[in-house]
């Protein structure tokens, strides 16, 4: 059997509704329902590897390709149903398909078939809220990086400082003022900062850089490997796994600096824009150590963040 | 009413479309097993201890499930990094998963550590909870030594290990795989025993009809 995702207007009994004796209104409601699921598939995938087909004499049409076609299919119905598809040619036309289904007056089944199993989406789709477009990425994006420079300005009544990097070229950093009190015996020095960068999309907008802190001499090629590696991977899973290994790496290489580097990540991720399992991942590493001196207040204020993102998720 | 509790066959209700981790049952009579099930995108996966090693795979076995709303979807990313961490890892490396306490093939609650390495598989779930969530997630304090019905078990059970009874019975206590399935109805913790008692009865006579 071949896999494929089916719509079919059945009546009470599940059986399909004939196409014999349908009213000019069911028809209608079956037609628009058969278009659409067919402009969503050639949306996704090529028009050759498709085929669609009536079951004889009744209201039940299927798109049928080889598995991992429908699959695609399916996964960007998923997508839509949870609103994270940036695809308009599925979310116009299952938003058509919805709309149909949610009426009282006629019955849908609409799954998807394989061999083995048959997955409801009428349910999903039902139960989903009206089907629109995912909302537009976000114009920036958060990272940690370690920066290094020549400091030759600090302070202000709202504190930062500048790295100098000569021919006009330079950065701002904001900080507290407890920072900024801390960073000032590096005044006229090269130093290292763990930054928050927020960088826009818009190429002729500036990065903004806030203040974590400043790294020691030991572990900056360690902070700097992880980060590059961190802000190269986009898959959620793994970079979360390169968090484990860096601690893990810590751990067995530098075995007296291990607080002073969870108290570097516990700060660094403190911040809502980080994903919530970003936040709770440095938890869930950090726990045993809660009540340590060097973790404790940081870990609190994580943890904070944390649970006011977790409320609002 | 029963269906109220969202109790599912795993290879059934995968339809879902939003990560979640669950409580998964796997039914027998003799030996009831557990492990967590969990829907990543579109990913359906059981993670558990067969008593024999760790074991992180695509869904197998025909489990009852039941989502724990003690874990967000978002969250679902974390604890599935966290998982493999612990596959990983048989032994510990920074304290995590063993967090201090530990179950014996029995179910015994264990404090102490040369022992503490083999527990049951409603141990470990447990454990790895214990790990991830910020709160504990049962009151083990409420299930006492009569919770295990095997007769001299703890005095066989430390002459064997060459244990000081003293040291170890006030651990001594025994919580099942329906104990665990049902604890995934509630939210608040620490979850009592009493809150599971006067569901799992309802939960057992529900999983017989479906079987």
């Amino acid at each position: 059997m071949i896999t494929q995702l089916e719509i079919a207007l059945k009546e009470a009994n599940e059986q399909s509704v004939s196409l014999a004796s349908m009213s000019p209104d069911a028809l209608e409601s079956f037609m628009i329902v058969m278009s659409s699921l067919k402009s969503i598939a050639i949306s996704i995938v090529k028009e050759s590897e498709l085929t669609f087909s009536i079951t004889e004499g009744s209201a039940a049409c299927a798109v049928e390709a080889p598995t991992h076609s429908i699959q695609s299919i399916h996964k960007e119905i998923d997508l839509a149903i949870t609103g994270e598809s940036d695809n308009e040619d599925v979310t116009i036309n299952l938003r058509k398909i919805q709309k149909q289904i949610k009426r009282k007056d006629v019955d849908y089944r609409f799954v998807y078939k394989n061999e083995k199993n048959t997955i409801d989406i009428h349910t999903p789709l039902s139960n989903a809220k009206k089907i629109s477009l995912r909302r537009n990425r976000l114009p920036y994006v958060y990272k940690l990086k370690v920066v290094g420079g020549f400091l030759n300005e600090i302070g202000g009544k709202n504190p930062n400082y500048h790295f100098d990097y000569g021919g006009g070229e330079k950065i701002t950093i904001e900080c507290t003022k407890e920072n900024a009190q801390s960073i000032n015996r590096f005044l006229y020095k090269k130093m290292e900062s763990l930054l928050l960068c927020k960088e826009w999309e818009e190429s002729n907008k500036k990065n903004e850089y806030t203040h974590v802190a400043v790294i020691e001499d030991d572990l900056i090629i360690h902070f700097r490997a992880y980060l590059d590696d961190y802000n190269k991977e986009n898959e959620l899973v793994k970079k979360l796994t390169l968090t484990y290994n860096f601690v893990d790496k810590i751990f067995e290489e530098q075995s007296n600096k291990e607080n002073k580097v969870l108290n570097f990540l516990l700060i660094a991720f403190n911040n809502k824009n980080f994903h919530l399992s970003e936040l709770k991942t440095l938890l869930v590493i950090s726990k045993p150590f809660k009540e340590h001196e060097t973790i404790k207040e940081v870990r609190a204020a994580l943890l904070e963040t944390y649970q006011k993102k977790k409320i609002n998720a | 009413m029963l269906d109220l509790l969202h109790i599912v066959k795993s290879h059934e209700d995968s339809g879902s479309t939003a990560d979640f981790v669950a409580l998964g049952y796997l039914h027998d009579e003799q030996d009831p097993h557990t492990a967590f099930i969990i829907q990543h995108k579109e990913y359906l996966t059981e993670f558990h201890y067969d008593g024999g090693s760790v074991v992180y795979t695509t869904l197998f076995d025909s489990y009852f499930h039941k989502n724990t709303l003690t874990i967000h979807p978002d969250e679902v990313p974390a604890f599935i990094v966290y998982c493999k961490q612990i596959k990983q890892k048989a032994k510990p490396i920074y304290g995590f998963f063993y967090s201090g306490e530990f179950y014996d093939e029995e179910g015994n609650y264990l404090m102490n550590k040369d022992l503490g390495e083999r527990m049951t598989c409603v141990g470990f779930c447990l454990n790895v909870l214990k790990g991830f969530l910020e709160e504990d997630y049962i009151d083990y304090t409420d299930w006492g030594s009569e919770t295990h019905t095997k007769p001299d078990y703890l005095k066989s059970y430390c002459k064997r290990y060459n244990l000081d009874i003293e040291k170890v019975k006030a651990s001594h206590r025994r919580i099942t795989p329906l104990e665990y399935l049902t604890s995934g109805l509630f939210s608040n913790l620490p979850i009592r025993k009493s809150q599971i008692d006067s569901w799992k009865d309802d939960v057992r006579e529900y999983l017989v009809k479906r079987l």
